[in-house]
């Protein structure tokens, strides 16, 4: 396996990824410059787009992009359980930010009428995965999806969401699109996603440099999450995290994986370059505050899975308040009440 | 059917009815010979490249702009 020497002086940037969360105020002050004009103002700007597909373009045509799959290949199996948790059929069906076709691969025909597989890299688009599942691709854009209202039985997203600078407006969008008494399925990297990585940076940053940038940007809180869906119009929700950890030989080898996946850093305040000496010092805190006792070290990723469904009348609703006709101190005397209450129907 | 789409090389596949324009929401017309869905309102135009269309609005073509820079050619 070759691995260039010289390609952490080429592009030193770290890593990953990052979800607005709801603190709107304090992610204004801190996203840079927003040098494209076409945006409304008032719209967050974090990420370089651009640069993201950039990224994720490249990483695709890497000669062994199978080689970074395996995070993606995990959370996306984890996903297609979820789909199959539920006990129906979806005739039309959207991937976004599907990467090479990380879900439909663990997905069935019988399940899925038709896949639409959307990313913002056509690379990755065509490069995508073997599934049995009859698939149309697009290429879109996450912040702008292109398709009609009430389209989509389901959507599923695995680890894109989190490089969309306007959260709310993409859950609204996927709302949108999704048909009544459809679902959204999604897996996003929560909070703690790489704080081993973003710890060591910090020490390192700070001890050399004399102070620190953000290289690992902030994520969703979980919480918020559930407000964001709420938001966006989506009922019966489920949130859940769940963990990854992975081991590396060391910081460098996890960076370079992470690039392979598509994952670097693309804020627009990201510091263009890390100095050698700093990406020393941060592989050594690394090995000495997380070293597992053989040696490699760990990298968490904590992913958040989100279910949201778009409101059909036919959903269970809670009854309205005080609609009750038996009090619940009398809950011990149920079977008591039971036939009676059949009997008097 | 479908899955050609998706097949480089094959263009003449109408692309699905339920595309509409990622700005606008509103429905596109695709226009077979130059192989692009276009939103006439906005007079944005995206592109079809190898099957997959390209609904990036910022790797869309106004097709307003290349009109006017064509007429002023022509004076």
């Amino acid at each position: 396996m070759q691995r260039p020497a010289g390609l952490w002086r080429l592009c030193p940037r770290p890593w990953a990824a990052r979800v607005p969360a709801e603190n709107l105020g304090r992610r204004e002050v801190t996203s840079g410059v927003s040098p494209r004009g076409s945006t409304s103002p008032r719209t967050l700007n974090i990420f370089d787009r651009d640069l993201k597909r950039k990224q994720k373009n490249w990483a695709a045509r890497q000669p062994e992009p199978t080689k970074f799959d395996y995070l993606k290949e995990e959370v996306g199996s984890r996903i297609a359980d979820r789909v199959y948790d539920i006990p129906r059929n979806f005739p039309l069906a959207l991937d976004l930010g599907c990467g090479r076709g990380y879900i439909a691969q663990y997905l069935n025909k019988e399940t899925i009428g038709k896949f639409f597989q959307a990313d913002i890299a056509e690379n990755a688009l065509k490069n995508s995965l073997e599934t049995e599942i009859p698939t149309v691709s697009v290429l879109a854009d996450e912040e702008f999806l292109p398709f009609r209202e009430n389209t989509f039985d389901l959507v599923v997203s695995s680890l894109s969401l989190h490089w969309v600078n306007d959260l709310p407006r993409a859950l609204e969008q996927i709302h949108y699109i999704l048909k009544p008494d459809g679902v959204f399925i999604g897996a996003m990297f929560g909070g703690d996603t790489l704080y081993e990585l973003r710890c060591s940076l910090q020490l390192a940053e700070t001890e050399r440099e004399g102070g620190f940038s953000p290289h690992i940007s902030p994520f969703t809180a979980v919480n918020d999450l559930g407000h964001l869906l709420g938001r966006a119009g989506f009922n019966t929700l489920t949130v859940d995290t769940d963990e990854i950890q992975v081991n590396y030989p060391g910081m460098f080898e996890l960076m370079e994986d992470l690039q392979g996946m598509g994952e670097s850093n693309c804020s627009w305040n990201r510091k263009a370059l890390l100095h050698r000496d700093t990406m020393l010092a941060a592989a050594a805190v690394y090995r000495e505050m997380y070293r597992n006792e053989d040696g490699s070290v760990p990298a968490t990723y904590q992913i958040y899975y989100m279910i949201g469904w778009k409101y059909h009348e036919s959903q269970a609703r809670p009854a309205e308040r005080g609609s009750a006709t038996v009090s619940f101190g009398e809950l011990g005397k149920i079977n008591n009440l039971m036939p009676q209450g059949k009997k008097s129907q | 059917g479908v899955a050609a789409l998706a097949d480089p090389g094959k263009k003449t596949e109408e692309p699905p009815r339920f595309l509409v324009c990622p700005l606008s929401k509103k429905p596109l017309r695709y226009e077979a010979s130059t192989n692009e869905l276009i939103n006439e309102e906005l007079g944005i135009a995206y592109p079809i490249i190898d099957g997959i269309p390209n609904m990036i609005p910022q790797a869309a073509r106004m097709t307003r702009q290349s009109k006017k820079q064509e007429e002023v050619e022509q004076r």
